[in-house]
Parts: C-alpha cells; sequence; structure tokens
C-alpha cells in the first residue's frame, strides 16, 4: 500500500512504445492525390491561371540558387520578423505581467492596448511609413505591433489566472514577492504566454508580408507583387511557399520551447 | 509552544458582519498533537488559517515559545486538504520548496528531500510531476514539504479529507511514525472524522456550530505507539467515541 497505484504512475509517465504509422500513411496519400491532381490541372490550364508543382519546384530551384534579389528577400523579410517579434515578446510579457499585478498599470494602460487590439494593425501602415520610411524599420515597427498586443493579453490572463489555494501556499510559507513571482505566478502563467507568443507569431508573419506588399520595395511580401504584376504565376508561388516554411519552422520552434520549459503542462 | 489566546474572527461584507470565532484560547505543547473537531462550517479552518497567519484575527494573539506570531513563518508549517502542490514542480522540488525559499543550496535540499520523500514510500518518483502520483502520494508529498524544515509547529487541515478510507488509514500511520521522529513539533489537526481524531491525538477540542467556541476538550489515554496495536477495540476508545459523537449531534441540531 505504500506504492498505491503503480499501473497508473507508469500509463501516465510513459508514452506508449508502440507508435501507429496510420496518421502517416493517409497523410502520405491524401498528398499525393492533391499534388496529383494540381499538376494534372496545371499542366491542362493557362500557365498564368495556375502553375503546376513541377513548374513552382523548377522556379524554385531557379530562385533559391541563382537569384540574389530572392536570397536577399528572405533574409530581409527574416531579420524583420525576427527583431520585430523578439521586441515584441520582450515588451508583451513585461508588460502583460505589470498589467496583470498591478491594478494601476492596467488601468492606466488598458484603453490603448483594448483599442490597438481591436484596430487591424495593417490600417496603420500609411502612417508607420511616415514616420519609419519603407525599409527594415517600417517592417519591424509592423511586426511588433501586430505581435505584441496577443501576447500582452495573454500575458495579462495567465497572470490572472493563478490559482489562490496555490498562492495561499506560497504565502503559508512565507514566501517573499519576488518568491511568489519566481516560483508561483510565471509557471503558472507560462502555457498561457507561450498561447500569446503562438498567435503573435502568426500575427507578425501577417504583418511583415503585408508591410512588404505596401511598400513595395524588398522582402518576400515584395517578390509576391512583382511575379504577380509579370504575371509569372510559378514565381509568383515560391515567395509563397518560402513563407508558408518560414511560419510553420518558426510555430514549431515556439513549441519546442514551450515543451522544454512547461513539461508538466501536457501531463494535465 | 504554541499558544492562541483569545481569538475573535468576524467577516465582514458590505453591511454584513458575520461571526464565526466567538473567542477561542487554547495551547499546544511541544511534541503535543491537538485535533479540532466540530460541525462543517463552524470556523475549524479559519482558526487554523489564523494561527498559520493567512487570515487577521479580529482579536487575540497567536504565539509561538513565547512570541507573538501573526504572520507566516517557516516555522509554522500547513498541510493543506487539497494538497496544494505545484503542478510545474516535480516531486522533489515540490518536497523541498520551504528549504529553496529558505534559500537552501540545490544539492543539500535534495539530500534531505530524498531522505524524507524514501520514509513514506516515495523513493523513485523524485522526478514525477504531481499529476502523475495518485492522491495519497500527493498528500505524501505534502507532508515532506512541510517537515523538511523541522517546523515549530504542524497546522493540518483535513488532510486526509480527500482520499479513500483505506489510503486515509495508511497516511495517518506514516504521520504518527514521521512525528515520533520530531518530537518537538506542536500539531494542530482539523478533521471531521472521530476516529480520525482518536488514533492521531493527545487531546481533542470539540467545536461548537458557528460563531465556534470550545465545547469541550478530551484528552486520549491510549498507549502509543498506536500503529502498533489494534486500538479501535480498546474500551476507552468506545466510550469516547460514543461521547464526541453525542457532543458533535447535539451541537449540531442546536444550530439547524
Amino acid at each position: 500500500m505504500v506504492h498505491d497505484a503503480p499501473a497508473m504512475v507508469t500509463s501516465a509517465a510513459l508514452p506508449p512504445v508502440r507508435r501507429s504509422w496510420t496518421p502517416w500513411l493517409i497523410r502520405g496519400v491524401s498528398l499525393v492525390v492533391v499534388l496529383g491532381t494540381w499538376e494534372i490541372l496545371g499542366r491542362r490550364l493557362d500557365p498564368v491561371f495556375l502553375a503546376s508543382p513541377s513548374a513552382i519546384v523548377a522556379a524554385a530551384y531557379g530562385l533559391v540558387v541563382r537569384s540574389r534579389e530572392f536570397q536577399n528577400a528572405i533574409i530581409e523579410s527574416m531579420t524583420s520578423m525576427v527583431t520585430g517579434y523578439g521586441l515584441a515578446s520582450g515588451v508583451g510579457i513585461m508588460v502583460g505581467f505589470s498589467m496583470g499585478r498591478w491594478r494601476t498599470v492596467e488601468l492606466a494602460l488598458d484603453p490603448y492596448v483594448t483599442a490597438l487590439y481591436a484596430t487591424p494593425r495593417v490600417a496603420l501602415i500609411p502612417l508607420l511609413i511616415l514616420w519609419f520610411g519603407i525599409a527594415f524599420e517600417l517592417r519591424v515597427a509592423v511586426v511588433f505591433l501586430s505581435s505584441v498586443f496577443p501576447i500582452i493579453i495573454n500575458t495579462i490572463a495567465g497572470v490572472k489566472h493563478v490559482d489562490e489555494d496555490l498562492l495561499e501556499t506560497a504565502r503559508a510559507f512565507a514566501a517573499t514577492q519576488a518568491q511568489t513571482l519566481r516560483t508561483v505566478i510565471l509557471p503558472s502563467s507560462l502555457p498561457f504566454i507561450f498561447a500569446g507568443l503562438r498567435v503573435g507569431l502568426a500575427a507578425g508573419i501577417i504583418g511583415v508580408i503585408v508591410a512588404e506588399m505596401t511598400a513595395a520595395v524588398s522582402g518576400l511580401g515584395a517578390l509576391i507583387m512583382k511575379f504577380g504584376n509579370l504575371f509569372q504565376t510559378a514565381q509568383l508561388f515560391v515567395p509563397i511557399v518560402a513563407i508558408a516554411l518560414i511560419s510553420v519552422l518558426m510555430t514549431w520552434a515556439i513549441k519546442l520551447l514551450e515543451r522544454v520549459l512547461t513539461p508538466w503542462h501536457r501531463l494535465e | 509552544m504554541l499558544e492562541v489566546s483569545g481569538i475573535r474572527k468576524t467577516f465582514v461584507q458590505g453591511r454584513v458582519a458575520t461571526e464565526v470565532i466567538r473567542g477561542i484560547s487554547l495551547t499546544v505543547a511541544d511534541g503535543e498533537f491537538v485535533s479540532l473537531i466540530g460541525p462543517s462550517g463552524c470556523g475549524k479552518t479559519t482558526l487554523l488559517k489564523i494561527v498559520a497567519g493567512l487570515l487577521p484575527p479580529t482579536a487575540g494573539q497567536v504565539a509561538l515559545d513565547g512570541k507573538p506570531s501573526l504572520a507566516p513563518s517557516r516555522q509554522k508549517a500547513f498541510v493543506f486538504q487539497h494538497f496544494n502542490l505545484f503542478p510545474w514542480r516535480t516531486v522533489l522540488d515540490n518536497a523541498a520548496y520551504a528549504l529553496e525559499l529558505d534559500g537552501v543550496d540545490t544539492r543539500t535540499r535534495a539530500e534531505r528531500a530524498r531522505g524524507l520523500l524514501q520514509g513514506v514510500g516515495l523513493a523513485g518518483f523524485e522526478q514525477y510531476y504531481p499529476a502523475q502520483i495518485s492522491g495519497g502520494m500527493r498528500q505524501r508529498v505534502g507532508l515532506v514539504r512541510a517537515l523538511l524544515l523541522n517546523p515549530r509547529v504542524l497546522l493540518m487541515d483535513e488532510p486526509f479529507g480527500a482520499l479513500d478510507a483505506l489510503t486515509r488509514e495508511v497516511l495517518q500511520g506514516e504521520l504518527l511514525r514521521l512525528l515520533a521522529a520530531t518530537p518537538r513539533v506542536s500539531t494542530l489537526f482539523v478533521t471531521h472524522s472521530i476516529d480520525e481524531a482518536i488514533y492521531l491525538s493527545d487531546r481533542i477540542l470539540v467545536f461548537s456550530m458557528r460563531p465556534a467556541s470550545v465545547v469541550r476538550e478530551f484528552a486520549v489515554p491510549l498507549r502509543k505507539p498506536r500503529y502498533e496495536y489494534n486500538w479501535r477495540r480498546d474500551p476507552t476508545v468506545v466510550g469516547l467515541r460514543e461521547e464526541i459523537w453525542n457532543l458533535l449531534r447535539e451541537a449540531a441540531q442546536h444550530g439547524t
């Protein structure tokens, strides 16, 4: 009776060893069918209307390997994305924490956060162009404004969602304010913060592309506009696929970080 | 020695004032185990929280070894009914929580936590999270967390109330064993179970309905260690059980 319920313990602690390949099979078949249909359709239709996957791959090879313009576009989009998103994460978590923790800060900042969160941030791009020009700074500003609000709002929710009983527990053990923050409030709100980081990431990627399409000087968004205007449909798909890949990679990186930092969260 | 004197508590919410505790004084000597038993909602938990420093009393004083002690302190450890383990901490880190707050270095606190965890059969579970272990195991961690810092006072709020009957009995035995190893600690234990109070306590205080006051005090004259024999059949227990039961029933009827 000392080790009660060992069966429950092992089943929760260890993932099932036997892996099923069925999901991968379904995904594979689906991909083959969709890409195959697309290829057949693409070859029969006007190439300006729809490029086939093979034509897109050929265009991608040409762009990725040979075009300095494309390589630069990826680097520019990525650096502005990472900079703006990084700033938004830092500021968003700090502001969200302060707003969730101190009523005064919340009352003072809430009107702006609510108003700006409700405003489509792309509507601000013309104003931001006047302030920041049309290059790097503009993209960083747009990414920042796109990402920061979901991060703030989720962090506030996380800080406020802290279990009162656990706060009382920290108090019963005479934890200081700083210790309570570190050992209770921060870990408790981490899953919420990560939810905000994921939403903020998606918003930031939309932001950088829209900024590049509007200012249309450089970056993947500008390339999309250029190939669209030139009716180069196969090339047009390449920056779109690149953006999709970047999104997937960054989302995956955030999820990985979340798994490492909140290992308990999957258990509940 | 824990001294609680003249505690009153009235909760005020808007214009409604609810008197919960009407003058309670009690002492718990070093190494003594005192249970508080009474009808639900009578204010036992409120009293425990006042002693812990989690609630301010309306009047009265709490003193530990002669010094006023109305604020939370790691000298007064709390064991909660619903365990209150931190879900993001492993068994080991939950157990060592108070040591960590005290600034004890990682290695020392792991060593000390491992020692006590092993004593309650949790060796090998140090790296598990609370969600991965049973209720009984969680409360063992709660016990270790409370006792690891060698507190002067142990405050327990129906710690076994959320467990099944069998696990409950096993944990009562383990609590007695742990306490036998920490002879100076004064324990104040809130419970609904008469048998639990008899089995564990040196003295039992029976509370009235709200506003709470102590109706009567019983000494439990059973020989120790009690986990070594069948105390339930002891004739003094049968009489004591009956007497407490009658008092509680009376208190409950007066309330309604």
